[in-house]
């Protein structure tokens, strides 16, 4: 409910007047009677002039009250609900970091309450965040009041990413009557002839951190200032509480700067700060420590075919392998038969599927898109298997017979039949055998408990593997996210700085660095301040607003007026 | 009389009292003596009697003249009172149902082979029932005296104030037997709502400015049920019969007002 014209409402005054009016001259009507005395004791006061006299109830009175509340209600444009015609501005924030930059978001906000003062009261507003995924913020057609509101909360902090699916998404809520108004930080040139586009950026210089990684020995972090001359500024670097740098430095215009730095310890998180400067949120990045994601494998087979398998050597080469000797230990099983496997454990089997053999030199035909197989290519091999197929999706095969099968297994495990006589094959002696062995790794230490990775970008996964009910993860900002699902939990990566997984009994079981980087957002030079007008307006303007309203309001209003003549004659 | 006014009539008659009557000589029997069959009394003879009313029997015993007499018949008088003050003429149809009562009091009085007189109230004798008009009156008795041991028809809306006691007394007062008909206009018997009202009198330049809501109407119920009660008092008081009658149409008044309070009867 609203008013298009609220200054209308003046016309409320009406009402007293009315009741003025009653109280001081009413009309009767005149009837010749015989027995006056006997409707005497219920007369009126008697009236000597314009003195008033008691307010009757009269249908009269209550019609002309009825009629001057229409017709205030008319003059004030009395529109009820989110009818069609009521104005609506459709806002698409650019919610790409840029936009955090010094003075942006001030710059945001005035222009965003310039229009909302073109707006009247009752109008409706639409507020669509952008990014990958636009996101509908208020709305659709919220009180336009409440983007206000909204607009106070709003953190840039994604990375570049296209303005265009935000504005087809606020072009289908505004509709043909609705406006478009794109907050930005430059200049936009693809937006729809209806928008109008407000750029609120300003050509700055800014330094940030570009990546970060640590590799156990050594921490490195890539800087560049972007900007149209050197930039010095300066930079700390903290080991858990223990700053072990506070340095200045002179980055050199548009040029990568990589500084590295013994790294403190595997397991001491380590914290790079730059000083202030346009953008904050690309010059900190905390890294840390990398989980321990050991995979441990167990063979189940002589020691004569591992031999000639040469697992001991590939088990040996593959970085965080560990091999076991009991198999409830381990995550993954090498057998050369099928055995009983525990849930979620992955299993291996190697071994001619039949007793008849062939022998293949090619040409094979591998899955490639499996990421089992990537970088497999089997060239030069000659791979002796059973004439039978195994049971299960093949994933390299020899003209029509399978040699590696993936079979469906509970819980996300991975089961493997590799159809292979190794006495009368040279595939383990082949660069493929371990790169297939590395990827049957990955693919398994993909699956362990915790955390696949500790340090993100924002926008990015953090993911758990394991059970967890009730866990929750609780961010920078102290916020907490409830743990979604069975045995993954994921979370994207929304705000910089430390996330914390913590179970159901309070304690910790994971934590992840979120750091943003995007030398597109940090890069502050293009950003620009100004202004495109709408090309064309909307097809249904304010002008029409309320029509059905103010319609139904004169039917009434005569309507009123009619019966009240009608009481009255 | 109007003709739907006499076909209307026809089915009744007026009830006359049982007591005897004074009226001239007719076919009904009187309080006095007279030539009818009916034995009365003796008396001694006068010079002059009526020498066959003589008993001779008694003369033979006694020696003595006695005369036998009789109880005289007689025709009943009904005088019937007619209020044509302009309040009878607050509304076309109780001005209509005033004529139409009138006359069919006569009417029924002729029935009975008997006499009526129509007196104004406050005037004279009203010859022509369809061609009077309303006139204001001060007085709301006729000022023609009203006969001995007649019957007596009032016809009015007695809408005004006061006891009506003295009045109904001054009116039977020697009449053998009064009606009081009261005609009310059916507005006037029962109301409506109609929300502000001047209301004028139609007898006097006076009005009021009333709002005739729900409570006003009630509390004018009220008021006329107390003003009705006490004419019908009054009329008790007078050994006289009492019919208040909403105008309408003559068989419609006869039929619902008149008959159940018995003034009239089938005949």
């Amino acid at each position: 409910m609203g008013f298009t014209s609220p200054i209308g409402l003046f016309a409320l005054l009406a009402i007293p007047a009315v009741i003025f009016l009653h109280l001081f001259r009413q009309r009767f009507r005149e009837r010749r009677v015989a027995g006056l005395f006997l409707f005497a004791p219920d007369a009126l006061p008697a009236r000597a002039g314009n003195k008033r006299t008691r307010l009757l109830k009269t249908p009269s009175f209550w019609l002309e009250i009825a009629a001057a509340l229409l017709l205030a209600l008319w003059l004030g444009g009395f529109t009820v609900g989110a009818g069609h015609r009521v104005p609506h501005l459709v806002v698409i924030w650019d919610d790409s970091a840029s936009m955090g930059a010094d003075g942006v978001p001030e710059r945001a906000r005035a222009a965003l309450e310039e229009a909302l003062d073109e707006l009247p009261g009752h109008a409706r507003g639409t507020l669509i965040v952008s990014g990958t995924r636009p996101e509908v913020r208020i709305g659709p057609r919220a009180p336009a009041a409440f983007l206000r509101d909204a607009f106070d909360a709003l953190a840039p902090r994604q990375p570049q990413h296209d303005l265009r699916p935000s504005l087809l998404l606020g072009r289908e809520l505004a509709g043909d009557e609705g406006r478009l108004l794109l907050l930005t930080d430059r200049p936009f040139e693809d937006a729809p002839p209806r928008a109008t586009v407000r750029a609120v950026g300003a050509a700055q210089g800014n330094a940030a951190v570009l990546s970060a990684r640590r590799d156990g020995t050594k921490v490195y972090f890539d800087l560049m200032a972007f900007a149209d001359g050197s930039m010095r500024t300066r930079f700390t670097i903290h080991a858990r509480d223990r700053e072990l740098r506070n340095e200045e430095i002179t980055l050199p215009p548009g040029r990568l700067v990589r500084l590295s730095f013994g790294d403190p310890g595997p397991q001491v998180p380590v914290r790079f700060a730059l000083g202030d400067d346009a953008l904050a949120i690309d010059n900190a990045v905390t890294l840390l420590p990398s989980p321990t994601r050991v995979v441990p494998v167990a063979t189940a087979m002589p020691d004569e075919t591992r031999t000639l398998l040469a697992l001991d050597e590939v088990l040996d080469v593959l970085p965080a392998v560990r091999v076991v000797g009991d198999r409830a230990q381990a995550a993954l099983v090498i057998a050369d038969a099928p055995l009983e496997t525990a849930p979620g454990q992955s299993r291996v089997v190697i071994r001619p599927s039949a007793d008849e053999t062939d022998a293949w030199v090619g040409p094979f035909l591998l899955e490639h898109r499996h990421p089992l197989l990537r970088g497999v290519t089997l060239e030069g091999i000659v791979w002796t298997a059973g004439n039978t197929s195994p049971p299960g999706a093949p994933l390299a095969l020899a003209g029509e017979l399978a040699l590696i099968c993936e079979q469906a297994a509970p819980g996300g495990a991975l089961r493997l039949a590799v159809n292979l006589d190794a006495k009368r094959s040279n595939v383990a002696a082949s660069p493929d055998w371990p790169i297939l062995w590395s990827n049957v790794v990955e693919h398994v230490r993909r699956r362990l408990p915790g955390p696949a990775a500790t340090n993100v970008r924002l926008g990015e996964l953090m993911s758990y593997r394991g059970r967890l009910p009730d866990a929750s993860l609780v961010g920078p900002d102290g916020a907490t996210r409830p743990a979604r699902g069975t045995a993954v939990y994921t979370w994207v990566a929304r705000k910089p700085g430390v996330h914390r997984l913590i179970d159901a009994d309070g304690r910790e079981r994971a934590r992840w660095s979120a750091h943003f980087v995007d030398a597109a957002e940090s890069d502050l030079r293009e950003a620009a301040t100004a202004t495109r007008a709408p090309i064309e307006e909307p097809t249904g303007g304010t002008e029409q607003e309320g029509d059905f309203e103010r319609t139904l309001l004169a039917l009434l209003l005569l309507a009123v007026l009619t019966a009240d003549w009608w009481v009255l004659s | 009389m109007r003709a739907d006014c006499a076909r209307a009539c026809a089915p009744y008659r007026l009830v006359l009292p049982t007591s005897p009557l004074a009226g001239r000589a007719g076919d009904r029997l009187g309080r006095g003596t007279g030539s009818s069959l009916e034995f009365m009394d003796f008396r001694d003879y006068a010079p002059g009697d009526d020498l066959r009313h003589i008993d001779w029997r008694s003369y033979a015993r006694t020696d003595q003249l006695k005369v036998r007499l009789f109880r005289e018949e007689i025709s009943p008088e009904l005088e019937i009172v007619a209020d044509f003050s302009p309040s009878m003429g607050s509304s076309e149809r109780k001005e209509r149902a005033l004529r139409d009562l009138v006359g069919a009091a006569a009417h029924w009085a002729q029935r009975a082979a008997g006499r009526a007189r129509c007196l104004l109230a406050g005037g004279g004798a009203l010859d022509d029932i369809e061609g009077a008009t309303l006139s204001e009156s001060t007085e709301p008795l006729p000022r023609l005296p009203l006969r001995p041991r007649s019957l007596r028809v009032w016809v009015s809306d007695f809408l005004f104030p006061g006891d009506p006691t003295p009045l109904l007394r001054r009116f039977a007062n020697g009449a053998a037997h009064v009606y009081i008909v009261q005609l009310l206009d059916p507005w006037e018997l029962d109301p409506e709502p109609e929300g502000l009202l001047r209301l004028l009198d139609v007898e006097a330049p006076e009005e009021i400015e009333i709002d005739l809501n729900e409570r006003a109407v009630t509390r004018y119920r009220e008021r006329l049920g107390r003003l009705r009660d006490g004419i019908l008092q009054a009329t008790r008081s007078v050994g006289g019969s009492y019919a208040c009658v909403a105008a309408d149409d003559p068989a419609t008044m006869f039929r619902t007002a008149l008959l159940p309070q018995g003034i009239i009867e089938p005949d």
